[in-house]
């Protein structure tokens, strides 16, 4: 049997990718609301013959609007999440044994270029929401990259107890 | 008598000192290791349930879907275990023993130790009619499946039967003996016939209802813990640890997925109740995390008992007869 100091982190760390998994839900049911109206805002190039000369001057501000919203889902969910589990840690009774754990960052991974691709494509206003969050499926966002990171660093410092 | 019933605010100092440390219904000296004490409730427990306001909330995995309804701050209680909370937090919980604080009792009514409760009062309470299959209309509705309406409400009533035989065994001429390892022979053929009912549930990709699986779960839960009480009344302790191993192995399958997410609808995600629903499916979720450790502490007070040869129906005798203190601490 695992020994009982290993089961209160594990269910310590259980409870903290539970509380920062809504945390993100809610983030995201709002902001994704934002990013899509940020992007209606851009304006559609009028000049007749867009088919042969690419749009640069939208892909750009597209690209930057895209980039920004992420650097505030960055700052203000991810960050802070792995500010908290890196506190756990600390205040474990394995300190001593596990490595802290760095955040993730959105633009390393290959979601990035999902959502930016979406944003770009010409049916941005359906592809983006099923990328982030809609209210007729789950959130790919938080199915495949969330998730997958939250239970990688939980998983990581579990192995580090063995 | 190898065991003593000690009081909460006698562990306060070491706990706040980190001297001692809780998990699940287990307290430990962070020094030695060595457990200290078990968190243990006693047949006053029902008194807790009825401070909650009165028969209203029978089934304890909805306890904290309850506090968020009427606004209470036990929300704030499914941050229990995190360790950077953990002393404070703990103190609380031990303090709220003493006064059975609605905001204090996170993980009463789960099960904390040995089931005590008296058998007939916990026919009384299953036979609510909350507490009933027929009482879940909407849930009702989706169990197209007849064969699965039929096996629970079968189920119901066999329970009834059982926790009939178990109250009137305490007065049979041999002291229960054979009454009880009936019981618990008749407990063992229902207990495993829910976790398929569960599993079924929880493929449900967004549960909007969770009332049928709040059924379930406190069904299982009742079924497993009169098994082990019975077990445990006829001196089987190896028998009662080894199926409160499996069952809390069990519980850790097929409640292994269980996500904040599962409990909220986001249709309406842009409404004020939005965030609410979010909390809700939080403290579900906690509440069943919660179930699991209780599960899996429960193991190791058997073992306690075990090691200690401890008279099993002494033990349940004296915590029944305790009706001022809904729970205590059980140190050997």
């Amino acid at each position: 049997m695992q020994s009982l100091e290993a089961m209160s982190l594990q269910r310590s760390l259980i409870d903290w990718r539970d509380d920062w998994l809504i945390e993100c839900a809610f983030v995201l049911s709002r902001e994704t609301k934002i990013l899509l109206m940020d992007l209606s805002t851009i304006p559609i190039n009028p000049n007749p013959i867009k088919w042969i000369i690419k749009d640069n001057e939208k892909t750009k501000s597209i690209t930057i609007t895209v980039n920004d919203w992420l650097k505030i889902l960055q700052n203000r969910i991810i960050n802070r999440a792995w500010e908290d589990l890196n506190l756990i840690i600390l205040k474990s009774p394995f300190k001593s044994r596990i490595q802290p754990e760095s955040a993730p960052e959105i633009i390393k991974l290959p979601i990035y270029n999902e959502i930016l691709n979406a944003a770009l494509n010409e049916s941005w206003q359906k592809k983006l929401p099923q990328i982030l969050w809609s209210s007729s499926s789950p959130s790919y966002f938080i199915e495949t990259m969330w998730n997958i990171e939250m239970n990688r660093a939980c998983s990581s410092i579990l192995k580090g107890l063995e | 008598m190898n065991f003593s019933f000690e009081i909460p605010h006698n562990f306060l100092t070491q706990v706040a000192s980190n001297q001692i440390q809780r998990f699940g219904s287990i307290l430990k000296d962070t020094t030695t290791g060595k457990i200290v004490a078990h968190l243990q409730e006693t047949g006053a427990t029902q008194n807790i349930v009825s401070k909650l306001g009165g028969d209203i909330l029978l089934n304890p995995f909805a306890i904290p879907l309850k506090a968020i309804e009427i606004g209470s701050n036990i929300t704030a209680n499914y941050q229990i275990h995190r360790l950077d909370k953990k002393i404070e937090q703990t103190l609380e919980l031990l303090k709220g023993l003493q006064t059975a604080q609605y905001a204090n009792i996170a993980l009463a009514g789960l099960g904390l130790g040995v089931s005590v409760a008296m058998f007939a009062y916990t026919k009384k309470r299953m036979d609510k009619q909350d507490m009933r299959l027929s009482n879940i209309q909407s849930s009702i509705n989706l169990l197209v499946d007849q064969q699965r309406r039929i096996e629970l409400e079968r189920l119901e009533t066999d329970l009834q039967a059982q926790l009939d035989l178990a109250e009137e065994a305490w007065l049979h001429a041999d002291g229960g003996q054979r009454a009880w390892t009936r019981v618990a022979d008749k407990l063992n053929d229902m207990v495993y016939k829910y976790p398929k009912h569960i599993t079924k549930e929880l493929e449900i990709q967004i549960i909007e209802d969770e009332s049928l699986l709040l059924y379930l779960l406190e069904r299982y839960r009742v079924l497993a813990a009169t098994r082990i009480e019975c077990l445990v009344l006829t001196g089987e302790l190896q028998a009662a640890f080894n199926f409160s191993k499996k069952f809390s192995e069990q519980n850790e399958i097929i409640l292994s997925n269980i996500s904040p997410l599962k409990f909220t609808s986001r249709d309406n995600s842009s409404a004020p109740k939005f965030q609410k629903n979010l909390q809700k499916g939080r403290a579900l979720s906690s509440r069943i995390q919660d179930f699991k450790d209780t599960s899996l502490t429960r193991n190791v007070l058997i073992s306690d008992f075990i090691d200690n040869k401890t008279d099993g129906r002494e033990y349940i005798k004296q915590l029944k007869q305790e009706k001022s203190r809904e729970l205590v601490l059980v140190s050997f």
